[in-house]
């Protein structure tokens, strides 16, 4: 039968002993944790409680990780439930742990492949409880092993996703939530805890990390745009140079792989992985890029083919993103797709493909800024508006008053406006953690002790 | 793998028992042990770090010289070491007497073991050594003066309890096996009043957090025990049979008012009645006081007044009911218990002179003459950082002549040292523990042969006093065991011998409660007092100590109320509690824990650190005439105004310990440690 983790709020003193008997018991090296503690209003506000969870992995009824890993290295144990990682099978680059709103599985830098929580298969083959649940000092670990199918998780400072964590929690009794105190401060207090927030953001997706797919995205975006517009039209490229990029690209692509060796596994998923079908329809694209360059020069109906294949790799590029959960993700103007569609455009000098675009995403990311602005903070105005300027304004009006002669400048407005875009898109991606949920409900919970909405306010800033 | 039970001997409530897994001479795993019923969920995290201390690459493993004036150490042989050491000896000895030799030994590890070192000094010819304590001189004394004795309830008592009061104490952190006990009365309906000036982890599952300015809890106290005696909400019989001084007592109180108590506690009117409403109907009360509370000039009569509210309701020898402060009954081997044992002898021996304050460690230790120190062995303990007043501490230190430092780590006071003697683990030895919370008796087992060239303290004695030129026969009649563990064994069932429940093979399966001890504390209403009830007037108070034989309140020496130039330029309460991540200095050195625990911080309320110019998270300077601390601050929005606070036991090498801002003083009774009579300002770091 799936066991689950059994937790209780109130039992939960934060004491780390879990977090500590883990890593002894697993052998990690310090620093790296699969149990860890978060704590929900550490600086301690009046009239809002202060408790812990110790999160690890939740052993998911239906895991993502498992679901989205492109290389086939998950399995769930038919008996116990465990979803565990085969770190032999294991390519290293680190989408499962975006995908999972858990934080569970984590990079190990000298393996170079991913691990995580195993719940303790070794005991439970023997009898025996995962270390954490049989040294918790208190009891607020335990194991549950029957209605996990529709258990309580939906408590306070938890992120809730479709993944069905087998998770089972003994929430925050409300008498026992929060002392009432003699000490003064409890009333007209204003609360900044902004710097709190910014230490406990987790951000899993950085643009100092990932600037290889930023640049390997675009590349993939303005080959697929500048393909589409040889077929609508009567531009032509070189085919040395566009073949070079593609195969530059593809390299950029495999640099964040934690084992490059293993790298072809990437595409064993393609059943449910999008990160598995991108891995296939790029070199595909190439491929057939080839053939439509160089073997059969610009044959319409291959031309056609191999457009659809580029849109088909860069729709896999962005649902890979957009299954992380992130928020306005799915909305975001610097989404591959829209680069291609106004790449191919602007190229062709399709002056309704362009204007449509380019007013589309004007919309988009106006959208996206205003949320930023509302949400969280610096919106970027100077970037914002030499994106808009000269990304999307100049380029329209070069194509739709043809002004030839500015094309080039045109085409280089475009390239450093996609660029602004989509290391934005970078930047702005905050995908669900445990944390990051902890944060949100915080600041829920303040605006709800202040009327005027003003300290919440400051919090998310 | 082999699989030993042993007991955690650190300076910890909860003295677990754990079932440790030994391969091939290193520790692999670390387990609870259901034998012990107040510890059965399991260890803590530091007592799960042993695994990384044990084996810790920074673990001290050969005897090490300092190198001239450079700070740096260098290994030595056993021979060196102890020859270096035994010629001081001879030296100092023969030029000044053997009382120029400082003794300093601390709490950092439990055992029978422990008198091995006074035993070598007698034989040495003598020393000069302590009296008081660090820890828990002021509760001891109260409780001793009032009840006759320091014993409690059983541990899972508190269970039973429908009204628990934590004053000044945090279980959550400093013994977190009380909190299922705690938990499980909650469940039962039971009410949890917390009195702290911080919110605390143990606070958080409370109906009420009282938060009186530092030092006042006597004033609180005693108004609550007026309204008690206003409403007439007193055990009237209980008063009549077993309390002495009841009128009197009832009669000073008549002049702390709630209102009074509030202006001087800063604790609102309303609370006061609130708390003494619910000591008034709710029964049975316990009431379990910390040791952070203890440590202020005034704590001995603040803990005597505590304990009257008990007293006069009628909630003592019952299930549920009772004052939890320290559980004696588990030590059966002290001929004299604590506090007594550590006060000056009487009539000193000549032999042993027991002249410096542990509490004005430093100035004593420079001020003593005739003859003056000259050198000084530290073992089980870290003067340096957890004596108050480091900057004396350090001055006394480097101005004797010669150091020896037992040390497991290089601490700051083994830094000291010019020589540094390597300490045995816990695991390395076999000794028999006592407690303070629970009364199990345990065998802690050697379950491993010392890493390196190790040797535990009492083959160092044994090996010093063979080159001291003392004969064998001598040094085992003076109580040091031989060098093999068959020779601590003996040793061990020689202590034994008059406990028959107790034997080596018995402790070896598990831990056993201490004979005669009480599962409820004083239920046969015998009190060791002078007049055999429990003293609310006690004569032995002002005889002993010169304070009032009431439980008066009286302002601690340091203190905002104290209208000294030093309190206006130092407005600030310096809390200095313990966390779970450290017992005092130790642990924190480890990376398991510091990766949990990477800085010290100071916790300030965000009004004060407003009006300093001081935001979250940036660096501050916490400071007083005695020295000040750098460290990043920390919003908390629910401690009280006017305090902040850092946990106590960082390094100088880790990043200041607190004690740099602490005064050596002494606290009303029983020479206890008043370090948390202590203000401070807290400025931005330049």
């Amino acid at each position: 039968m799936q066991k689950g983790f059994l937790f209780d709020v109130n039992k939960c003193t934060g004491c780390s002993a879990c977090q500590i008997a883990c890593a002894i018991e697993n052998e990690l090296p310090i620093g790296m944790a699969w149990r860890r503690i978060n704590t929900f209003n550490a600086a301690r506000i009046p009239g809002i409680p202060v408790f812990h969870h110790s999160r690890a992995c939740y052993h998911c009824l239906d895991p993502p990780c498992m679901k989205y890993c492109p290389a086939l290295a998950y399995s769930k144990d038919p008996v116990t439930g465990a979803v565990t990682i085969d770190k032999e099978l294991c390519i290293g680059c680190k989408y499962c742990s975006w995908v999972c709103p858990y934080d569970a599985p984590q990079f190990d830098p000298v393996a170079e492949v991913m691990e995580k929580c195993t719940f303790c298969e070794h005991r439970l083959s023997v009898g025996e409880d995962p270390v954490c649940v049989s040294l918790c000092p208190t009891g607020a670990l335990g194991i549950a092993d029957d209605n996990l199918q529709d258990g309580n998780r939906n408590t306070l400072g938890f992120p809730d996703s479709g993944a069905k964590p087998a998770i089972q929690f003994v929430d925050l009794r409300e008498e026992r939530s929060f002392p009432r105190a003699s000490g003064s401060g409890g009333t007209g207090l204003s609360v900044s805890v902004g710097d709190d927030r910014k230490t406990t953001r987790d951000r899993k997706i950085s643009l100092s990390n990932e600037w290889s797919l930023v640049v390997f995205t675009l590349i993939a975006a303005w080959m697929t745009g500048y393909l589409t517009a040889t077929v609508v039209s009567t531009v032509r490229i070189d085919p040395a140079l566009f073949l070079t990029a593609g195969v530059a690209g593809f390299l950029l692509s495999t640099l964040h792989i934690g084992r490059k060796r293993r790298a072809h596994r990437a595409m064993l998923n393609w059943r449910q992985s999008w990160l598995s079908r991108e891995v296939i329809l790029f070199p595909l694209f190439l491929a057939a890029a080839t053939l439509y360059l160089i073997g059969v020069p610009h044959l319409s109906s291959v031309g056609w083919m191999c457009a659809g294949i580029g849109f088909a790799a860069l729709f896999a590029m962005d649902r890979l993103y957009g299954v992380t959960g992130a928020r306005g993700l799915n909305q975001h103007s610097g989404q591959v797709v829209l680069v291609g569609l106004f790449v191919a455009g602007l190229i062709a000098r399709d002056v309704p493909t362009v204007v449509t675009l380019a007013v589309l995403r004007l919309i988009l990311y106006a959208i996206g800024k205003h949320h930023l602005r509302t949400h969280r903070g610096n919106p970027r105005w100077a970037l914002s508006l030499t994106r808009v300027f000269i990304g999307l304004v100049v380029p329209t009006a070069v194509v739709a008053f043809e002004f030839e002669r500015f094309f080039v400048y045109a085409v280089v407005g475009a390239a450093v406006g996609e660029l602004i875009d989509r290391c934005e898109y970078y930047m702005d991606m905050e995908i669900p953690t445990p944390r990051g949920q902890m944060s949100n409900d915080l600041a829920m919970a303040i605006a709800g002790l202040d009327p005027t909405g003003q300290s919440a306010r400051r919090v998310t800033e | 793998m082999k699989v030993y039970t042993t007991g955690c001997p650190r300076n910890c409530y909860s003295t677990c028992t754990m079932k440790v897994y030994v391969e091939n001479n290193r520790l692999k795993r670390i387990e609870s042990h259901p034998g012990n019923q107040a510890t059965r969920e399991g260890p803590c995290l530091k007592g799960l770090s042993y695994i990384e201390r044990v084996h810790s690459p920074h673990r001290i493993l050969d005897p090490l010289r300092k190198i001239g004036w450079s700070g740096e150490f260098e290994p030595i042989s056993w021979d060196v070491a102890l020859e270096t050491i035994a010629e001081r000896l001879r030296h100092y000895r023969a030029a000044f007497g053997p009382q120029s030799v400082f003794y300093y030994n601390g709490s950092g590890t439990k055992g029978l073991l422990n008198i091995v070192g006074t035993a070598f000094w007698k034989l040495y010819g003598g020393c000069t050594t302590t009296f008081g304590d660090l820890c828990w001189s002021a509760g001891l004394e109260a409780t001793r003066l009032t009840l006759g004795e320091n014993k409690h309830n059983a541990p899972w008592d508190i269970a039973k309890a429908k009204l628990i009061v934590l004053w000044g104490k945090n279980a959550a952190e400093t013994n977190i096996h009380q909190m299922p006990f705690i938990n499980e009365a909650l469940d039962g309906g039971a009410k949890l009043i917390v009195i702290d000036p911080r919110r605390t982890e143990s606070s958080e599952r409370a109906q009420l957090l009282i938060q009186p300015r530092p030092g006042s809890d006597g004033a609180v106290a005693l108004a609550i025990a007026h309204l008690l005696i206003r409403n007439d909400k007193l055990d009237g019989e209980f008063i009549d049979a077993h309390v002495h001084g009841f009128s009197e007592f009832a009669e000073m109180v008549e002049g702390m008012t709630p209102e009074r108590a509030s202006q001087i506690s800063d604790v609102p009117v309303g609370y006061i009645h609130e708390i003494a409403g619910l000591i008034g109907e709710v029964k049975p009360v316990t009431i379990n006081a910390g040791f952070g509370m203890q440590r202020y000039t005034n704590s001995g009569q603040t803990m005597r007044a505590i304990l009257a509210l008990l007293a006069i309701t009628g909630n003592i020898g019952k299930p549920g009911a009772g004052w939890i402060f320290a559980n004696l009954q588990s030590h059966i081997f002290d001929k004299v218990k604590d506090p007594i044992a550590f006060y000056p002898p009487k009539e000193p021996d000549g032999v042993v002179r027991v002249s410096v304050s542990t509490a004005k460690l430093g100035r004593d230790m420079i001020e003593t003459d005739d003859p003056p120190l000259k050198m000084v062995w530290v073992e089980r303990g870290n003067p340096v950082t957890q004596n108050p007043e480091t900057d004396t501490v350090l001055e006394a230190f480097r101005s004797l002549d010669f150091r020896v430092v037992v040390e497991q780590f290089l601490t700051d006071t083994a830094r000291e040292a010019d020589i540094v003697l390597p300490a045995k683990t816990m695991f390395e030895q076999t000794d028999v523990i006592n407690a303070y919370w629970h009364t199990y008796i345990q065998l802690k087992q050697k379950v491993m042969d010392p890493p390196g060239n190790v040797k535990p303290e009492s083959e160092m004695y044994f090996r010093l006093a063979q080159r001291l030129g003392i004969p064998e026969k001598d040094i085992i009649e003076e109580c040091i065991p031989g060098p093999t563990d068959a020779d601590v064994e003996a040793f061990l069932k020689k202590k034994l011998e008059p406990f028959p429940e107790l034997s080596i093979e018995r402790l070896r399966e598990g831990p056993v409660l201490a004979p005669g001890q009480e599962e409820v504390a004083f239920s046969d209403m015998v009190f060791q007092t002078p007049s055999g009830k429990i003293e609310l007037v006690s004569q032995q108070a002002k005889d002993w100590w010169g304070v009032d034989p009431l439980p008066t309140y009286v302002e601690p020496e340091e203190s905002i109320r104290q209208k000294t130039p030093e309190s206006g330029k130092y407005p600030l309460y310096f809390l200095t509690p313990n966390t779970k991540d450290r017992i005092h200095s130790q642990f924190n050195n480890l990376d398991m824990i510091r990766d949990l625990s990477p800085a010290p911080f100071v916790e300030i309320h965000p009004e004060d650190a407003r009006s300093r110019g001081i935001t979250d998270r940036t660096m501050v300077r916490v400071f007083n005439e005695r020295g000040s601390i750098e460290l990043e601050a920390r919003y908390d929005y629910s401690i009280k105004r006017g305090c902040v606070s850092v946990t106590n036991g960082w390094w100088i090498s880790e990043g200041g310990t607190v004690n740099i801002c602490s005064l050596g003083r002494e606290t009303d009774m029983a020479h206890g440690a008043a370090f948390h009579d202590a203000l401070v300002e807290v400025e931005r770091a330049r």
